[in-house]
């Protein structure tokens, strides 16, 4: 199972161009924890210990000295990650992104307000308003997400683990349990099996103890812990236990050589804590809008700055336009609209079991690349299962689903009542008490993982393990050790009250070597070169496949010569231990998890590139990536062939392959030059026995190619990576507080698929944002021309501050969070990841759709109405040119109209505030159509349909909102809202059905000509 | 008398505030109405999803069943 071959950890290279030139201390510390561990107190022998550590090895520390060490090192516990102060974290949420804008706005009210106080005696109140409502916006959408995200941190806390280890020391010659946090530097430490390792231990002495290293390593067979010095790695030998680990069974004794952060375990989690962060994709896409926004709204202000200047208005004046101009342009209910559109996403998520941390990581799972998973736990059910079976010379296949739906085989065969019998009697693990309720591949253990994964299979094909061991009292027994390769026990035989049975497993080889006869139907056969063939066969077969295949014999002891009562030693051997019967062999496996085949399947049609990056074994690795897809049928590694054409690896190009099996000793050698050749020339990449520095190497390798990584794991091991990763995803069951404080975002149910779902409505909020940003700038420009034609033409003001705000923050509120409900188009799993370079949230397209095209037609409507209304009044277009100094005169009380009627101040006020009340209400009337045709981007409505209730509700809220902010009694005093008469609702309509024709000609174009004019200069 | 021309300067605006608030109420509630029924149809659905994919029994079964043939 090329075990032994490559066992290397080594010094990943640190990569240099890390970091940048920020902070050089933090970077030098940075690359210091990048390196490997170095420790040299496995090396040493005991004596040496004892005097390094100043303490008796059999007594242990006195109380006082661990006082002492403890006052000077500080508790055993990993210090948390500095959390952000909750203020900061506050005003993160109100200074972050977008609000930066509105921020800037508000500011520049105030200042026009300044100006404006200066120079007049009685100004207007617009701007403070306006200035006050723009960053009252801020502040509240600031403290809604605020709020928002505590309460996901919330849900996080819920996880951390309450309860206090506690650990067995040795002081001053007495055994006393104590809180793992005060565990010291010289501790005598005993672990035994279903112990979490309080520390870094050196062990000094050990009784068959098997440590899980797979938290650290990812490697989910249990390792042997003694304390001969076996390898110049420390994370190799045996010798050494390390923090937070688990010891699975057996004791041990050690002394604690770190404690805390300066554990391994410690060391890695430091390293994801101080990692440097990206920015997320979503807020570079609000950055690259910003950016827009403002590059319109200068241009804007600027040219009417100069064109009013031309005009002969004051140099002051033009200040006041320039920045109300500016103004005009921010959307205030778009910060608001993006970030409740995220909210919903989040919830949904979270229903489907993706928890989202921060609200931006919602739309990174969107636009992910590259996925690089963790093989152990996420991709796998963790727990070792009988895979398969060979008796009467044939496989058999065992169930490995979780809920045991799978296929069964043929029980009948009396091979099998044996092969059943020897792996049920000559096993160790038991079921932990109190779990007769739950199903028997979920119940807990005690014992090794493969020896677990046969008490189950027994368990669940052949009944309860516990009475046919109490049927068949165990006599005598040689537990497995690494020199015999089994493990050996006799029974008292049920089924004749005389003799015994001589059982054993082990290394399938070892145990052949023993054998002289075989079990074919329950009939002993002499073992041939014929069965040795087919046994060799299966055996290659099923280590092939990446399972760990056991061996299986027995021996029916004749009573005649050990009758009951007969003494067996073990140590002398008095029985025989050769020429037994062999029965079969088991092969097991940690088997992939039900869903993650078919979520690999929807990964790759949605052009995600999924990676495999474990710390086990190539060949487990790749047999696991096979299963689920991630090398998909067909495709071969370079090895492979290698195999097929029987030529040497050298003589293949690399480039044919399209899988690619890489071992974490291979990459250790590679420039990140080599690394990237691999990364881009294979889709298909495993990356086996790998450390968690590799993993980061990896990250970065595949950033380095411009690729959005999502990096799935459980682990400490997987923390650091997790940290760089685009979105780091932990697994909300299995993995560890380290892992989910360093993630993004946590799988509640630890299942890959659900990432496929997060992926799914990742994407649909990005095209539904689109489509919200669309419907809300497109009202900008019926918002902002008529300001700018009450400079350059010198009319009465068409629409208002506060109509504005009415609009911004009013009607169009609804309806644009509506879209955030909007259902796909396509399927938006079918298409290649959004490419960051190219595809924008919001780009020129977009921009000029929604201010040069729809929003001019807007423009226009409200215009028309406004006309209609002042001409109704007996103020005809012409006369209206030029008129403004008159018209705001408060002297002037009888300006004339067309039909020379004299208007006093204030009724000339009223009818301009009755136009403002009408202008607002064509907005509406034409953001029917806008809404409508935002709903798609390239399909029409009629093909859409109209399934989005929200967005019918908010169709009719912001017609509801607008009537009754026309006619409620009172208005006229508070907003300056009258009311309208109903022909005046009507004059917009032909704009309206205008825009939806006009679009849906567009859109008819764009589908009928892919990749023509419309569609490069229209498509956003 | 004479019915009286109407004069093109009053307007009912009594009349029409009331038409207009009756309106936006109507339309207000139809809204509501609208958000509810959804609402209530979510109910009859939500047994069906929870949110977990089907377990599909055997994919990694049949593909190692492909794989053992493969070497045969």
């Amino acid at each position: 199972m090329g075990r032994g071959a490559g066992r290397e950890y080594s010094p990943a290279a640190t990569t240099a161009e890390n970091g940048g030139g920020k902070k050089k201390q933090k970077e030098k510390e940075l690359d210091e924890l990048k390196k490997e561990v170095a420790m040299d107190d496995h090396k040493l022998s005991l004596d040496e210990l004892g005097r390094k550590y100043q303490v008796d090895l059999s007594k242990g520390l006195t109380n006082q000295r661990a006082q002492d060490i403890l006052a000077r090192d500080g508790p055993n516990a990993l210090t948390p990650p500095p959390t952000t102060p909750e203020w900061v974290k506050f005003c993160r949420q109100l200074f972050g992104g977008f609000s930066i804008l509105l921020w800037i706005g508000a500011l520049l009210c105030f200042l026009a307000y300044g100006i404006l106080a200066a120079m007049e005696d009685e100004p207007s109140n617009d701007n403070l308003y306006l200035g006050i409502v723009l960053a009252a916006v801020v502040i509240v959408t600031g403290c809604f997400s605020y709020y928002q995200e505590a309460k996901s941190s919330k849900i996080m806390d819920s996880f951390k683990n309450m309860v206090p280890q506690q650990a067995l020391v040795i002081r001053e010659g007495e055994k006393m349990q104590i809180n793992a946090e005060e565990v010291v530097v010289g501790d005598l430490v005993e672990v035994k099996g279903g112990d979490r390792v309080p520390a870094d231990l050196r062990i000094i002495s050990s009784h068959g103890c098997k440590v899980d290293n797979s938290s650290l390593t990812g490697e989910s067979e249990p390792q042997t812990r003694s304390p001969e010095f076996t390898h110049e790695n420390p994370l190799e030998t045996r010798n050494i236990c390390f923090f937070s680990t688990n010891c699975v069974e057996g004791t041990a004794r050690g002394i604690v050589i770190a404690t805390g952060d300066r554990t391994v375990m410690g060391r890695i989690a430091t390293l994801a804590s101080g990692l440097e962060v990206g920015q997320t994709p979503i807020a570079m896409e609000i950055e690259h809008f910003i950016q827009l926004i403002t590059g319109v709204a200068v241009f804007l202000g600027v040219s009417f700055f100069v064109l009013s200047l031309i005009l002969g208005y004051s140099w002051l004046e033009a200040v006041i336009f320039l920045i109300g101009i500016i103004v005009a342009n921010v959307p205030e209910g778009l910060l608001a609209t993006v970030t409740v559109c995220l909210t919903l996403t989040a919830k949904r998520m979270a229903r489907k079991n993706c928890l989202v941390k921060n609200l931006e990581a919602v739309e990174t799972l969107g636009s992910t690349s590259t996925i690089c998973s963790d093989k152990t736990g996420t991709l796998t059910q963790n727990r070792m299962t009988v895979a398969h079976m060979w008796f009467d010379n044939q496989i058999h296949e065992a169930d490995t689903t979780e809920d045991q739906s799978g296929a069964t085989f043929d029980k009948r065969s009396p091979t099998w009542t044996a092969l059943s019998r020897i792996a049920g009697l000559c096993n160790r693990a038991v079921f932990k008490a109190g779990q007769e309720n739950i199903s028997v591949s979920k119940r807990d253990t005690a014992g090794d993982a493969s020896e677990s994964a046969l008490l189950k299979c027994i368990e669940l094909s052949c009944g309860s393990v516990r009475k046919m061991r109490d049927r068949n009292p165990k006599v005598a027994e040689i537990p497995f050790n690494s020199t015999n390769k089994y493990q050996l026990s006799i029974h008292e035989r049920e089924d004749s009250p005389q003799s015994h049975v001589l059982v054993m497993k082990g290394a399938p080889e070892r145990i052949l070597d023993r054998c002289s006869t075989i079990l074919v139907q329950g009939k002993e056969i002499p073992l041939d070169k014929e069965m040795q063939d087919a046994f060799q066969n299966a055996y290659m077969e099923l280590g092939g496949l990446g399972e760990r295949v056991l061996g299986f014999c027995q021996l029916n002891l004749p009573s005649g010569k050990f009758p009951r009562g007969f003494k067996f030693d073990t140590d002398e051997l008095n029985f025989p231990t050769e020429k037994l019967c062999f029965v079969g062999l088991m092969s097991m496996i940690d088997p992939p998890r039900a869903a993650v085949p078919d979520a690999v399947g929807k990964c790759r049609s949605a052009g995600i590139k999924v990676i495999m990056v474990t710390g086990d074994h190539p060949i487990t690795a790749k047999a696991i990536a096979k299963g689920v897809g991630i090398i998909s049928e067909g495709n071969e590694t370079v090895e492979d062939i290698a195999a097929r054409l029987n030529i040497p690896v050298s003589q293949v190009n690399p480039r044919e392959a399209k899988a690619c099996v890489v071992h974490g000793s291979d990459l250790k050698d590679m420039t990140s030059e080599q690394l990237d050749e691999i990364l881009r020339d294979h889709t298909e990449i495993v990356f086996a026995r790998t450390s968690p520095q590799q993993k980061l190497i990896i990250v970065e390798g595949c950033q380095r190619q411009g690729a959005i990584v999502a990096v799935t794991g459980d682990g400490v091991n997987d923390s650091p990576a997790l940290k760089k990763a685009d979105i780091g995803i932990a697994m909300g069951i299995s993995g560890s507080d380290v892992s989910k404080q360093a993630a993004d975002m946590i799988l509640l149910d630890d299942n890959f698929a659900s990432i496929v779902t997060g992926v799914e409505e990742g994407r649909l909020i990005f095209d539904n944002l689109k489509k919200s940003i669309a419907y809300t700038l497109t009202s900008n420009i019926p918002e902002i021309t008529p300001f700018l034609l009450f400079i350059i033409a010198n009319i009465p003001l068409p629409l208002g501050t506060v109509t504005i705000l009415c609009i911004d923050l009013g009607t169009d509120m609804v309806p644009a969070i509506s879209l955030a409900y909007e259902a796909a188009e396509s399927d938006i799993m079918k298409r290649q990841p959004r490419n960051s370079q190219t595809d924008k949230l919001v780009n020129e397209r977009l921009i000029s759709m929604a201010y040069g095209q729809i929003g001019m037609i807007q423009a226009l409507g409200g215009f028309f109405t406004y006309f209609v209304i002042l001409a109704e009044n007996g103020f005809l277009p012409s006369r209206l040119l030029g008129i403004r100094l008159d018209w705001d005169d408060r002297t002037t009380n009888d300006l004339e109209d067309s039909y020379g009627q004299e208007w006093t101040y204030e009724q000339r006020k009223v009818v301009e505030f009755t136009c403002h009340t009408a202008f607002f209400a064509s907005i509406v009337v034409v953001q029917w159509a806008d809404l409508i045709i935002c709903k798609t981007r390239r399909n029409s409505v009629f093909q859409q349909g109209m399934k989005n209730k929200i967005l019918i509700f908010g169709l009719l809220e912001e017609t509801a909102l607008a009537a009754f902010l026309s006619y409620c009694p009172g208005m006229g005093v508070a907003l300056r809202m009258y009311p309208l008469k109903v022909t005046w609702w009507f004059c917009a309509f032909p704009y309206s059905l205008l825009i939806f024709i006009y679009d849906e000609v567009r859109k008819l174009i764009l589908r009928r000509y892919p990749g023509g004019w419309v569609e490069k200069e229209t498509y956003y | 008398e004479a019915p009286q021309e109407p004069d093109p300067f009053t307007y009912d605006y009594h009349t029409l505030r009331i038409g207009g608030l009756t309106i936006a109420g109507i339309l207000f509630i139809l809204g509501i109405l609208i958000i509810l029924s959804k609402r209530c149809r979510c109910k009859f659905n939500q047994q069906q999803r929870t949110g977990e994919p089907d377990e599909e029994e055997g994919t990694f079964r049949s593909s190692i069943r492909r794989l053992s043939t493969r070497r045969r």
